[in-house]
């Protein structure tokens, strides 16, 4: 694809390109001077890992948002608005707001990267007045690297060819690249800007993805991982105090869940005094996170209810949507006084030390010293083999709690094979997560549904305490609740469905071919 | 692709102010917006600055000599396209008759765009004609610009008719008023009787200005030197109004 941007070694400053374009051509200068640059993604690199690069040019009126393609330059969108927009849901309605609702879906676009530019914005016009070529010229402030070095930024020119004005266009780059000897820019300023300020741009997972060796002993292994756990706890707990979106939460809270379920899983391998402090404080923590959670969730569906309503009960959910952000609100000041707590900085700091200790040369710990390659398929056989049991026993009549207990299970399932992923065939363990999954969502459906009924029944009941309730609300909400159930029992006749495809024979082999031995590389 | 036509039997009416106006709305709003000036005079070209020249001319583009996508200019604003106007569309009737489907030309011209596209604007010439005929089978809209006398009326009755003749009454009809002059009583009377007899008739309405007039000397839509004149915000409430009744 064709490059549209280009450095101009010999001529450090934007003015002197833009002297050397007023010599030559009828200019129009729309915008010249020092400006923010805000390079937006959301925390976890969806824009970048789409292929995009988003600009926001902000000067005290206004912000330029530049959607773009990164490398190829190809220009999605170059438009004004009063403030950068922070959900897919601010943007105006329309086509670009199709295309990219559904790559944000609930993240905020946040300021990734930021540099103050030297930027002059140009049309160069022919002699009606036509613009014919647009041209951006732009040069981040001096700083340093990340080594101290100074940094000596180039100047980078944009240029945005207008269709059917290709003439023009080419005549002027022909004369650029000759006489200001310009040349393609090898590498998008995004990438030189990451670079230069030691950012690695889509690296965030919310997932561990340590490289464990078979042979090495669980107690490090286990270390290893719990370390990744508490780190993404820590780059999500600042987005988590300014509520910056759903998603720093929910990742915090699976770190936390994946920690206590990896203590309650892997057993012997850490003093049991200790683990078992730990496993309590962390509870505390998840119970401390759950409220926030729960608001996040019903206001996220909350226009999905709307829109499930027959038209005339819809504004019924008016109120509920007010009590839900009020909640909110409560709640996660509750949380950051949590966060505040000493209690909190004790556990992270202990937490932590105890993590980068060197485990003892020494231990009665049964399977501290284990390879973990063994721990691991034992550890997956046994509680994948729980999960066939648990799941043949339910039938229709079964108690939904027996469901719950399954899918805690599954829980249990998936976070073991995703902690040890490293240890077996990628693509076989992979395979065997897709299956698990495709079980877990029906499942994991199920108990929503149970308990999103039970969770509007009771916030009927306070907004009822609190000040009473408007009955268009109590029939919105009950129809909701109704609604819910109906498809609660659809997705209960597909159970039977899912747990057979979940459990027939072919998988069966390929869990047992996996996990019922040590994991690859140990001798047996 | 929705195409909408700004179109009147009778000159003089706005259709080029309409066609330009709303386009530059609609692509405002980040639509991809084309916007084809049919008409041998060229004025939507004029006020986008474009040279009112097309590479072959209207038979070239009608023996598809060239792809209509060869001939789109960009304008200074983003998301907004135009085809020129060509002097030699006068003679566009001529070569549509000479065609085998002579009224469906320029429905498959366009064809081609819809990928590209979410809103093809047509600002036609005045008069029914082939050219008109093709306007009617290629359009989903046509917005019918009407200054509130009664030649306007009788035109706009014609319209009808004809459509109905041609088998086209399906053809969604916007109309609405459009350079309403309150001063003038009978075109107080007008605005209040006609849409009693024409529901159709759209509530907002054009009023007479300067504005409108200066987009000839200023050469862009109202909304870009004028947004909060009666006549910016006219235009825009009838864009509105018009991808409500698309849906």
């Amino acid at each position: 694809m064709e490059k549209l941007i280009y450095t101009v070694p010999a001529l450090h400053e934007p003015g002197a390109v833009l002297a050397w374009l007023q010599s030559h051509h009828p200019v129009r200068v729309e915008h010249k001077g020092l400006i923010e640059k805000d390079y937006l993604d959301t925390f976890d690199w969806r824009l970048f890992k789409a292929g995009w690069v988003m600009e926001a040019l902000r000067n005290r009126a206004a912000v330029r948002l530049v959607w773009r393609a990164l490398d190829s330059c190809e220009v999605f969108l170059d438009q004004e608005f009063p403030q950068a927009p922070r959900f897919a849901w601010d943007l105006p309605e329309g086509p670009l707001r199709d295309r990219l609702a559904p790559v944000l879906d609930v993240r905020a676009l946040l300021p990734m990267l930021s540099t103050r530019t030297e930027w002059h914005r140009l049309s160069i016009l022919n002699a009606d007045g036509k613009t014919v070529l647009r041209v951006e010229l732009s040069r981040d402030r001096q700083g340093r690297g990340q080594g101290g070095e100074p940094r000596d930024p180039p100047t980078y020119v944009r240029f945005q060819p207008l269709r059917g004005y290709d003439k023009p266009y080419r005549h002027i780059l022909k004369a650029m690249r000759h006489e200001l000897n310009m040349m393609p820019c090898p590498r998008d300023p995004f990438l030189e800007l990451a670079e230069a300020e030691g950012k690695a741009p889509g690296r965030y997972s919310s997932r561990p993805q340590v490289q464990l060796q078979p042979t090495e002993r669980t107690d490090v292994a286990a270390k290893k991982i719990l370390h990744e756990l508490l780190d993404i706890m820590l780059m999500n707990e600042d987005g988590v105090r300014r509520d910056l979106d759903s998603e720093f939460l929910h990742d915090y809270r699976v770190s936390i869940r994946r920690t206590r379920s990896l203590l309650s899983q892997v057993k012997k391998i850490f003093p049991e005094q200790r683990v078992a402090r730990y496993r309590k404080e962390f509870a505390w923590l998840g119970q401390v996170t759950t409220p926030v959670r729960d608001m996040d969730v019903y206001l996220l569906s909350i226009d999905g209810y709307q829109a499930s309503l027959p038209e005339a009960l819809r504004a019924g959910l008016e109120d509920l949507k007010t009590f839900l952000v009020r909640r909110k609100t409560e709640t996660h000041a509750a949380l950051v006084k949590a966060l505040d707590s000493a209690r909190y900085r004790r556990l992270i700091e202990s937490w932590r030390t105890f993590l980068e200790s060197d485990v003892p040369q020494h231990t009665t710990l049964a399977n501290a010293m284990r390879p973990v390659g063994e721990v691991a398929s034992k550890r997956i056989w046994k509680v994948y083999k729980l999960v066939l049991k648990e799941g043949a026993a339910i039938d229709r009549d079964s108690p939904p709690e027996d469901v719950h207990e399954l899918r805690k299970t599954c829980k249990k399932l998936r976070y073991l094979m995703e902690f040890f992923r490293s240890l077996y065939p990628r693509d076989r363990i992979d395979q065997l997560i897709k299956v698990l999954k495709g079980f877990q969502d029906n499942l994991g459906e199920y108990q929503d549904l149970f308990v999103q009924q039970e969770s509007l029944k009771h916030f009927q009941e306070e907004m009822a305490a609190e000040g009473g309730i408007k009955p268009l609300t109590q029939k919105a909400m009950e129809r909701l609740v109704e609604d819910l159930h109906k498809r609660q029992d659809q997705v209960c006749q597909e159970f039977a469905e899912r747990f057979a495809a979940f459990s027939a024979k072919k998988n069966r082999t390929r869990f047992a071919e996996l996990f019922s031995r040590p994991a690859p590389g140990l001798s047996a | 692709m929705k195409v909408l036509a700004s179109y009147n039997i009778k000159g003089g009416v706005g259709k080029t102010a309409t066609a330009v106006n709303l386009a530059y709305m609609a692509a405002q709003e980040g639509y991809r917006t084309l916007l084809w000036d049919l008409d041998p005079q060229g004025a939507s070209s004029f006020y986008f600055r474009i040279k009112p020249k097309v590479k072959g001319g209207g038979r070239g583009l009608l023996r598809r000599r060239r792809p209509v996508m060869e001939a789109v200019k960009e304008t200074d604003f983003q998301n907004l396209d135009l085809v020129p106007a060509d002097f030699s569309y006068r003679n566009l009737d001529l070569a549509l008759g000479r065609a085998r489907h002579p009224t469906r030309q320029l429905r498959k011209l366009i064809k081609p765009l819809a990928s590209s596209y979410d809103f093809l604007f047509l600002d036609c010439a005045p008069s029914v004609s082939l050219v008109s005929e093709n306007v009617f089978q290629a359009a989903d809209a046509l917005l019918i610009p009407i200054i509130p006398t009664t030649l306007s009326l009788r035109t706009y009755e014609q319209l009808i008719r004809h459509l109905g003749k041609s088998g086209l009454s399906k053809v969604q009809r916007i109309p609405f008023f459009s350079m309403v002059d309150h001063r003038k009583r009978m075109h107080r009377e007008f605005v209040e009787t006609l849409p009693r007899a024409y529901p159709e008739f759209m509530d907002v309405r054009i009023p007479y200005a300067s504005q409108v007039e200066q987009m000839g000397v200023r050469r862009a839509p109202v909304a870009v030197f004028a947004p909060h004149s009666l006549s910016g915000q006219a235009y825009g409430a009838i864009w509105q109004e018009v991808k409500d009744r698309l849906r």
